[in-house]
């Protein structure tokens, strides 16, 4: 393609994008909805105020009797925020777990329901065009469906709690996983592979000497990478009443505890942090 | 005694252009043959119609005694994959397997229990791997990834798993083609020793003309594909190769 060529399209896409831009902020302007509220930085500076300092602290350096007393001098009621604040984290502690156990289980589920699929849906493998073309598109919806959009319909045909968590997670990941299992397998150095069949290999014998070896370090590395990712993805899952800490978390939103929501974010920011460095390293290593 | 390989007349076409024309020749029992020519004669074409990975468009390739071109039965099938060793272009080896997994990979045609899906094999299996490991140099360092061995370890690796095959006919695909010259000539020393060792059949396709003495007894010269020349290797001559090449 000539230089010229390159410049016009090149600006083409770059004039379509300004468009979408524009088109994008004028329409929502056009019909107010891009309004800030009515006082936003009175509004920010509170929020920024209550979010600084987090419920945790209370554990420790909060009151120990603290007295809601009428209008008559009436004790309505005692309590002890110190107390009160360490079951909140002990509740914090069980719903992290919980997440973490939904995203482990569902992208174990995943993992394994996209194995079949990639596997079909590769490229350089031998199988009916009917199947390669039914994986695919179960992948292409699997992957397009949010795990929110999953996981509400999971809640209708399972109820509330983490089995529909661990659904969703499966169902929406399933998709990533097979494109990924896919696309290792189409990059397979195709030579190890003919030369054992070459040699009268069955090919359970092919797929345990050739297939295996060469895809599993990519393999267990997209397994990683996706668990890493849905550990974040199924702490919101608590939001649509999948269980865990966005369960938490749209409580402490509804009932305006910005300070329980600071805790909430500091523990999750935490838990992904750690995970992330762990995933990091253990991916490093098997490269 | 049949021939192990006899070629009749092969013609193979691809997309309509000709890739092999009318070729003829056999290879005996015990024989080491070289197949030699410019790129693009058709030498790993006639390569895979003797491993009968592709079917001539017409004549006929005759494997001890079985015809190639027809539909071979399974047992015939197992009779080629277990009795030809290939040692490819590019060795072809499973780079994270160890050398003797490598090895034992050869056995797979042999051994088709279960338990070799998880890699167990036989003490039968792990015998012919010691034993083809030590012919080929190499026992010490059986238990070492192959991605981590030298060129020509790994030469000697892909060599050591067609031994296991029990094959007596071995066809090699350029096998020195990326080592350097000593460990060419090295590798085509061993190729040699065993040849007279185990009566092998060779049919190996050559680049470094200077092992011809060693690997082959007789030359077959190929360009444009079709058979220039066919000829015991002390006849061969530096005219001879200069028209093939140049030609």
């Amino acid at each position: 393609m000539s230089k010229r060529r390159s410049n016009i399209k090149v600006r083409a896409a770059f004039a379509v994008y300004t468009l979408l831009i524009v088109g994008s902020f004028g329409s929502l302007w056009a019909t107010d909805d891009l309004s800030f509220g009515r006082h936003p930085i009175e509004n920010f500076i509170k929020t920024v105020e209550e979010m600084g300092r987090p419920s945790f602290l209370d554990a420790w350096f909060g009151q120990t009797n603290r007295q809601y007393i009428s209008d008559d001098g009436t004790v309505l009621r005692t309590e002890n925020p110190q107390e009160l604040e360490r079951n909140f984290i002990a509740a914090v502690a069980r719903a992290l777990w919980v997440t973490f156990a939904i995203s482990t289980l569902g992208t174990l589920l995943a993992a394994l329901a996209a194995l079949p699929l990639g596997w079909a849906a590769a490229s350089n493998i031998k199988k009916p065009k009917l199947i390669a073309l039914s994986a695919k598109i179960i992948l292409d919806c699997s992957r397009s469906i949010h795990t929110l959009v999953f996981g509400l319909i999971f809640v209708g045909i399972v109820g509330l709690g983490p089995t529909a968590g661990i659904l969703a997670i499966g169902a929406h990941a399933m998709g990533t996983f097979g494109k990924l299992y896919a696309e290792t397998i189409e990059t397979i150095d195709m030579g190890p592979i003919n030369a054992i069949r070459g040699v009268g290999a069955s090919p359970m014998q092919i797929f345990s000497f050739g297939i295996i070896p060469a895809v599993l370090p990519s393999f267990v590395s997209t397994y990683l990478y996706i668990w890493e990712f849905n550990t974040r993805d199924s702490t919101v899952l608590g939001l649509i009443g999948a269980g865990g800490l966005g369960l938490l978390l749209s409580e402490a939103i509804s009932l305006f505890q910005w300070d329980r929501l600071s805790t909430l974010l500091l523990t999750l920011i935490l838990f992904v942090l750690i995970f992330d460095a762990l995933s990091r390293r253990l991916r490093t290593g098997l490269v | 005694m049949n021939p192990v390989f006899d070629v009749k007349e092969a013609t193979l076409k691809i997309d309509g252009k000709t890739i092999l024309e009318a070729i003829s020749f056999a290879v005996q029992p015990g024989e080491s043959i070289a197949i030699i020519g410019p790129n693009g004669a058709g030498k790993t074409s006639l390569i895979h119609l003797l491993t009968g990975f592709i079917a001539p468009t017409s004549g006929e390739v005759w494997f001890q005694g079985t015809n190639l071109s027809e539909r071979a039965t399974k047992q015939q099938q197992r009779n080629r994959h277990t009795s030809v060793g290939i040692v490819h272009q590019g060795l072809s080896l499973v780079g994270r397997l160890s050398a003797k997994e490598n090895v034992l990979i050869g056995r797979l045609g042999k051994n088709k229990a279960i338990t070799t899906w998880f890699r167990h094999f036989k003490p039968e299996d792990h015998r012919f791997a010691d034993d083809a490991l030590r012919k080929v140099g190499l026992l010490s360092k059986a238990d070492q990834r192959t991605d981590t061995l030298s060129g020509g370890e790994r030469q000697r690796v892909a060599i050591a798993r067609s031994l296991v095959q029990e094959a007596r006919v071995m066809i090699a695909d350029e096998m020195t083609a990326a080592l350097d010259p000593n460990a060419s000539k090295e590798i085509a020393g061993l190729m040699s020793g065993l040849k007279e060792q185990l009566n092998l059949s060779i049919v190996s396709i050559l680049h470094d003309l200077e092992l011809l003495p060693i690997m082959a007894e007789r030359v077959v010269g190929m360009a444009n594909g079709s058979i220039r020349f066919d000829l015991p290797t002390k006849e061969i001559d530096d005219e001879l190769l200069k028209n093939l090449f140049t030609k």
